[in-house]
């Protein structure tokens, strides 16, 4: 993964627009306790880091842009942060792999933030086990079972849920890489760059 | 050794050793190996940076520690004792000590790491793990910063101005992207302008990555103490 001044610069720029949009949007929405904060931040970040994929088409940017954003998160606390970083770092990774994989057309960004935007439904679960070890998951699991027999509700409630939770994430994403597709050859119209994106 | 001394011996990839070392000895035991891990944590807290413990100070972290143990301890195996409406597990309990010391041993190893290490120089030491120039992206990322946030607040402002949000949401949040990108793009194009005027390489800039006097050493001494953290 070696890049160019421009590329290095377009990345730079790219990941301040995320890690700006993680420090301001991403405390108003904690601090006003607004359901799925996580979702719209992450749906956000996924079309800035998408937009910045098209003005550096090189194999890796969309991933340098996560690693950058994610820094700048640690920046923004003064300290790691752990969890947040690793979710930036890894939904750009997936978002990266589709790309490669789909292509740099519309089909494949709709894709890519799809798939990025799949993977904080499983996020908490992956840092946990990471930090804690995989008895947390009998935990929870139990906790889970208890739950239901508590509430009198069946696996399919419990399954139903838990799909259209998924589905909300997926369709999020999808949307958030058109409007990347969309805004980012908007963008490059208007500022006289078309020749850079393919 | 002591914590003061540490700071003048040892040096960023002495840390990282220290970091990996704690992650990967919790990682890799379960059982009592967590809690020795966690010992090891305790000791390269104390010998090289003490400030780890602030960590400790946040209630987020007893949060942490709290939702590990007590769901544990509740749910973790066949009941054993009551608690008024409550049914406790010894294994549970178990489960969850092991659990919270693990996260425990991360916290400090990580939170070490972060107090002591500038974020630069980890934008460096993925220089030299391969991923040259990110430290150059980085640092233009910090300098934008304040010129991002404020050309998405002029481009936000003029967009609730002129009632961009009544009707047609999406086709208002794509003419928003569309203005703050074509802007930031304009000022990115000026910072690369500038580079190549002063004949600027990012390549042959990266951060630097001080490097101490121990930091081999004690990398050494750690791979031992992880393999027998293993091996117990």
């Amino acid at each position: 993964m070696r890049f160019g001044l421009r590329s290095l610069v377009y990345v730079g720029v790219f990941g301040a627009l995320w890690g700006g949009l993680e420090a301001t949007l991403g405390a108003a929405l904690h601090a006003l306790r607004i359901p799925f904060a996580g979702l719209v931040l992450g749906s956000a970040g996924m079309t800035i880091a998408l937009i910045g994929r098209l003005f550096v088409p090189r194999a890796g940017s969309l991933l340098a842009i996560g690693i950058v954003t994610a820094l700048l998160k640690a920046f923004s606390v003064g300290g790691f942060v752990f969890s947040p970083m690793l979710a930036i770092v890894v939904e750009s990774a997936i978002a990266e792999a589709v790309v490669l994989a789909a292509g740099t057309r519309r089909a494949g960004f709709v894709a890519a933030g799809a798939a990025a935007l799949a993977w904080p439904v499983v996020h908490p679960l992956v840092t946990q086990t990471l930090i804690a070890g995989r008895g947390v998951l009998a935990v929870y699991l139990e906790m889970v079972r208890g739950l239901m027999r508590w509430l009198g509700l069946e696996a399919g409630a419990l399954a139903g849920a838990l799909a259209v939770f998924v589905a909300l994430h997926v369709s999020a994403g999808a949307l958030a890489g058109w409007l990347a597709w969309e805004a980012g050859h908007g963008a490059a119209r208007r500022a006289g760059r078309v020749e850079n994106v393919r | 050794m002591t914590a003061s001394g540490a700071h003048a011996l040892l040096g960023v990839p002495g840390r990282f050793a220290c970091l990996a070392a704690v992650v990967l000895a919790a990682v890799g035991g379960q059982g009592l190996r967590a809690g020795w891990a966690l010992g090891l944590a305790l000791a390269l807290a104390l010998a090289c940076h003490r400030s780890a413990f602030r960590a400790l100070r946040a209630a987020y972290a007893w949060i942490m520690l709290a939702l590990l143990l007590v769901p544990a301890l509740l749910f973790g195996g066949d009941p054993a004792y009551g608690l008024g409406p409550l049914r406790v597990s010894l294994p549970g309990l178990a489960l969850g000590a092991e659990m919270s010391a693990r996260a425990l041993a991360i916290l400090l190893a990580a939170a070490g790491f972060a107090a002591t290490v500038p974020v630069v120089a980890v934008a460096g030491l993925l220089d030299r793990f391969g991923l040259p120039g990110l430290g150059f992206a980085l640092g233009i990322a910090v300098n934008m910063l304040p010129v991002v946030q404020e050309t998405t607040a002029t481009t936000w402002q003029a967009f609730r101005q002129r009632g961009g949000f009544r009707r047609r949401r999406l086709r208002s949040v794509r003419l928003i992207l569309v203005t703050l990108v074509a802007e930031v793009l304009r000022k990115a194009e000026d910072v690369v302008a500038a580079a190549h005027a002063r004949g600027f390489g990012a390549a042959e800039h990266p951060p630097a990555v001080p490097a101490g006097k121990y930091d081999a050493i004690l990398a050494a001494i750690l791979a031992g103490v992880v393999i027998a953290i293993w091996a117990v």
